[in-house]
């Protein structure tokens, strides 16, 4: 909690994974509050569903604290930790249908998602509409990528992770990440944009 | 700045960081501007799927969660039943309560009484000028009976004042418990009398067991010192779905109730289906979770 007088405002992520290993546990709230979006927002749409992304939220932070005398304090903190939430999203994923399963925010039979029904953002309800399909769109397209290059993108792009971040989150060389993300951003501008081609 | 470039940096052309050199290069190149329009567009693209944001509460769930494996693993050094609440040392509440100060104003007029009565001073004041041995004396009692004061005051606040922060957040527990055990006990006839009733949780919950009569609103706030700030919301309750061998019941070892992370200084109330209630220390959360292997 940022009221606790424990943790400093300032910390830097490895500081607080120190103190944590140390056995303080205010030291993991301040962890968990500060990657509660990122962490999230990573697995709802690497999983596409809102509660299985709480679920491995929890269980992320489980690994955490489990192995945080393990971390190498000479590394970054956050792809360290996207690569626990990547290991872990991989693996359930595998073990259960999600390909089956309809996440939120894939659209209906009406072309409508439920988050966007639920969130009842402002704008004509038409607006909406074009917003969740083109959710979904993006949703599918990205679906349609290897699982690897699908991770990196999210990663990339709605994470915000450099190359090098990448490449320790998903233990694949530097260059193998810059050619998954041609490759995945090209793939992804020709399912979107089918009637035009990059040149 | 070339064409090949420009293509390597597709990736960075979507997110909006490509490096400089690149606008430069599309203005002059047909191809690449295309390059870098379709980017554009492609970001646009992305920027569609959004994720519903976390719940407020992610944080305390996941650490209440925790805490629950914590109870389910059978490594459960940390867990401590009801019945053995741990003795003798205050928690971080008695740590957190400062003594009072030491030094209180009606100690000198205290030590003046003692030290008045027993030098034979408690009557009118004497005309005589004291001596200088009995003004020595005089000190030197007044000294003595400040010290014992002070060793009294100081004695007693050191023993029994944690003694009672401790008994009080002691009481609290125990009339947490005794909610927990009234919610569990609510939510097992919720079950019973409508067994086909799908998995609850949160706010939906509490609503279905307040407005069915099944319990009180009040009961459903911890009576910790959180408890008033948070309200309803001081307790986590879930309503699992219905077990296909028997729909009208509630399994047994399954957690129904347990507090918010942070509720009381010295545990975390649990409480399953079947009424028994378990404290697990905060403190040993992190210990007990770090020294569990895989």
């Amino acid at each position: 909690m940022s009221s606790d007088p424990g943790v400093r405002a300032g910390d830097s992520d490895e500081a607080l994974v120190a103190r944590l290993e140390g056995g303080d546990p205010a030291a993991l709230r301040q962890l968990m509050e500060r990657y509660r979006g990122p962490l999230h927002g990573y697995l709802c749409r690497l999983l596409g569903s809102s509660d299985d992304a709480d679920d491995l939220f929890q269980d992320t932070f489980v690994r955490v604290l489990r192995h945080a005398a393990r971390f190498d304090r000479g590394r970054s903190f956050r792809p360290w930790l996207y690569s626990i939430a990547t290991n872990l999203a991989r693996n359930t994923f595998r073990s259960r249908s999600y390909r089956d399963a309809v996440p939120l925010d894939r659209p209906d039979e009406d072309g409508c998602a439920l988050v966007a029904q639920l969130a009842g953002r402002g704008g004509a309800p038409g607006d909406a509409a074009e917003r969740s399909e083109a959710a979904g769109v993006v949703r599918a397209a990205v679906d349609e990528l290897p699982e690897k290059g699908r991770a990196a993108v999210v990663l990339f792009y709605y994470q915000g992770l450099s190359y090098d971040e990448i490449a320790e989150a998903l233990e694949i060389p530097v260059g193998t990440v810059k050619s998954r993300m041609h490759n995945a951003m090209t793939r992804l501008a020709r399912a979107l944009a089918p009637q035009e081609e990059l040149p | 700045m070339s064409c090949a470039s420009v293509r390597e940096h597709l990736p960075e052309l979507v997110r909006g960081d490509a490096p400089p050199g690149v606008s430069d290069h599309a203005a002059a190149c047909e191809a690449c501007a295309r390059v870098v329009e379709g980017a554009r567009a492609l970001r646009g693209d992305l920027d569609a799927w959004t994720v519903p944001p976390p719940r407020d509460d992610l944080v305390e769930r996941a650490l209440a969660g925790m805490a629950m494996a914590a109870l389910a693993s059978p490594e459960r050094g940390a867990a401590r039943p009801t019945t053995d609440l741990p003795p003798g040392a205050p928690g971080p509440l008695g740590e957190l309560i400062p003594f009072p100060a030491a030094a209180r104003p009606r100690r000198r007029s205290s030590v003046e009484i003692l030290t008045s009565a027993a030098l034979g001073g408690g009557g009118p004041v004497s005309p005589i000028p004291p001596t200088r041995g009995q003004l020595a004396l005089r000190l030197v009692t007044q000294a003595a009976a400040a010290l014992l004061l002070f060793g009294v005051c100081t004695t007693f606040v050191a023993v029994f004042y944690p003694a009672v922060v401790h008994a009080v957040e002691q009481r609290r527990l125990h009339d947490c418990q005794e909610r927990l055990r009234e919610v569990a006990r609510a939510i097992a006839r919720y079950r019973h009398e409508r067994p086909d009733a799908p998995a609850l949780r949160g706010p939906a919950l509490r609503a279905a067991l307040v407005e069915g009569g099944y319990l009180d609103a009040s009961r459903l706030v911890c009576p910790g010192p959180r408890g008033h700030d948070l309200g309803q919301n001081s307790f986590v309750a879930e309503l699992p779905a219905p077990d296909p061998a028997d729909p009208a019941r509630l399994p047994g070892g399954r957690p129904v109730c347990w507090d918010r992370f942070g509720n009381h200084a010295e545990g975390f109330n649990v409480v399953y289906a079947d009424g028994r209630v378990e404290v697990v220390p905060v403190e040993g959360l992190a210990r007990w979770m770090g020294r569990s292997g895989e």
